[in-house]
């Protein structure tokens, strides 16, 4: 669904931010992007969007070339970026404006999205905190019902609860036709969300699997107390203990810990990459 | 069904309608700005007893308000850029660029034009009335719409209209200054490449250098009245007036086009 291959990007000349980074997305998934401050997953989700060109190689959604924003390409993509613009009217004045624009949208949807969310439905968008106000870019990209749907931070500005309630509206609206792609740094936000894991760093995709991939090839513990004859690929010691991944021999599957996972590909990434190859 | 991805007649209804929705607010408070100056004028003229005689004694006022509203507001077209995230959602929303280009042009040209001259109207008209209360009679009308040599104020607006239009595409903030900047700068460096070609040419005897008429005409010392003059054919005068008419504004405009076609955010 979605394909890039040998993407070249670079904000300034001899400062490359992507080399030759390839990258190939499945319908029927959610990816979870993540990446060190600075790593270019925000520019990522704009080269899928169609907002930024390749300096080189290429970036395809659906078959289209995003850089072209043709219309059949752009209804059926949506972007949540960090930092997002509503206008300065009713929510029903934004349906009217908008949705006619998505061949897919479902109004009912997206008010039963805003009423999950608590939104009142009556309200001004100016007149909303920026956390309502994200649930209502949130509510309405599920409710159009695109192929594509990307977010960026999405969960910046939620409090706990909402986070919870993402969750929950973003698992119900994924089917086989539609692939999510979810960037964040802050991964603990994504548990039990996303199934499959984009790492991007050095300029380039170091680390894509499937949740379940990643559960059958490693382990997540904690331990009182650490063994050197176990085959810990990755520690991080706390007053609770010692959270570790292990190469995982048996059948067992453990709970992923994506944090945990995150920090090891970045500091210990050859042996692990070396196990999903 | 695969959509035409250049210009689909309902999907350009809908952009408009998005469009006017969202700016609604700004274009009222535009129009009752020019209705509010222009009436300014004549009840101006009203309380300080300064009531015109002939239209001529006004017209600059008509001429100021059309380029300088006009360009102002065309130089804001693209003002979404200004802001990232409003450029995110104006690229995002799906309509094709060329729709999203002739939504704004056309608000720019033919809606801004109907409005000042529906301002302009009823100022006239109130102005009437004011020279008929203070000056017993009304205003001469000596001056025809678009009569004569004025239509090359047109033409001019045009091309203006244009060159501001691409302004408001390439410079995401202080589009207006920058723009009028830019070209000002470009027409300099005209003007100098002129001067510098007619002093290779004639040298020494151009009269006064730098006051020829630029790529039309030249004049040198010498000859029976003491100034020759070289002006370029009638037929190269033809095509030049033309190319300015009806070639220069559509070629920018579609320059501009394709600036916003490819625009990053």
């Amino acid at each position: 669904m979605i394909n890039i291959q040998s993407l070249k990007f670079s904000y300034r000349q001899n400062r490359p931010l992507f080399e030759d980074l390839s990258l190939h997305l499945e319908a029927g998934h959610i990816y979870g992007l993540l990446g060190k401050n600075g790593a270019g997953k925000s520019t990522l989700l704009k080269q899928i969007a169609g907002l930024l060109f390749p300096d080189g190689g290429s970036c395809e959604v659906m078959g289209y070339k995003a850089s072209r924003r043709q219309p059949a390409f752009l209804r059926e993509i949506f972007l949540v970026p960090e930092e997002f613009y509503l206008p300065k009217v009713s929510i029903r004045h934004y349906v009217i404006a908008n949705a006619p624009f998505y061949p897919r949208f479902d109004e009912q949807a997206f008010y039963s999205y805003l009423k999950e969310f608590a939104i009142p439905q009556n309200q001004q968008l100016t007149n909303m905190s920026y956390g309502q106000k994200k649930k209502v870019i949130i509510s309405f990209a599920l409710a159009t019902n695109t192929k594509v749907l990307i977010m960026d931070e999405p969960t910046n500005g939620l409090d706990i609860p909402s986070k919870s309630q993402f969750r929950k509206v973003m698992a119900a609206a994924v089917t086989d036709d539609k692939c999510m792609v979810i960037s964040t740094h802050q991964v603990r936000d994504l548990d039990n969300l996303i199934d499959s894991i984009v790492i991007i760093d050095d300029h380039k995709i170091i680390f894509n699997q499937d949740v379940g991939t990643v559960t059958d090839k490693l382990s997540f513990k904690m331990l009182a107390q650490l063994d050197d004859r176990m085959p810990v690929l990755y520690a991080d010691s706390s007053l609770r203990g010692h959270a570790v991944i292990l190469k995982n021999e048996g059948t067992e599957q453990s709970k992923i810990d994506m944090e945990l996972l995150f920090n090891a590909i970045l500091s210990n990434r050859q042996p692990i990459q070396e196990l999903f190859n | 069904m695969q959509p035409n991805n250049v210009l689909d007649f309902p999907r350009l209804g809908y952009y408009f309608r998005h469009h006017l929705l969202a700016s609604w607010k700004t274009y009222l408070l535009g129009i009752l700005s020019i209705f509010g100056l222009l009436m300014a004028i004549p009840t101006l003229m009203l309380v300080t007893d300064n009531a015109p005689h002939q239209l001529d004694d006004v017209i600059g006022f008509y001429y100021f308000g059309l380029f300088f509203g006009g360009l102002l507001f065309t130089s804001m077209a693209f003002s979404d850029f200004s802001a990232k995230e409003k450029g995110i959602h104006f690229m995002m929303l799906p309509a094709s660029q060329f729709e999203k280009f002739i939504t704004v042009f056309l608000i720019t040209t033919i809606g801004y034009l109907v409005v000042f001259h529906l301002a302009a109207y009823a100022a006239l008209v109130f102005m009437q009335q004011t020279c008929i209360i203070r000056n017993g009679t009304p205003l001469e009308m000596n001056w025809q719409f678009a009569e004569g040599g004025t239509i090359y104020i047109y033409f001019a607006y045009i091309f203006l209209h244009a060159v501001f239009m691409l302004g408001a595409v390439s410079f995401s903030r202080l589009a207006f200054i920058k723009t009028l900047v830019t070209l000002l700068l470009c027409l300099l460096g005209l003007y100098l490449l002129n001067t510098l070609f007619v002093w290779i040419l004639f040298g020494s005897a151009t009269d006064q250098p730098f006051q020829n008429l630029p790529f039309a005409l030249v004049g040198t010392r010498g000859g029976k009245f003491g100034t020759d003059v070289y002006v370029i054919s009638e037929k190269m005068i033809y095509g030049y007036a033309f190319i300015a008419k009806y070639l220069l504004a559509p070629c920018i405009w579609t320059i501009a086009y394709f600036r916003l076609k490819d625009k990053e955010i």
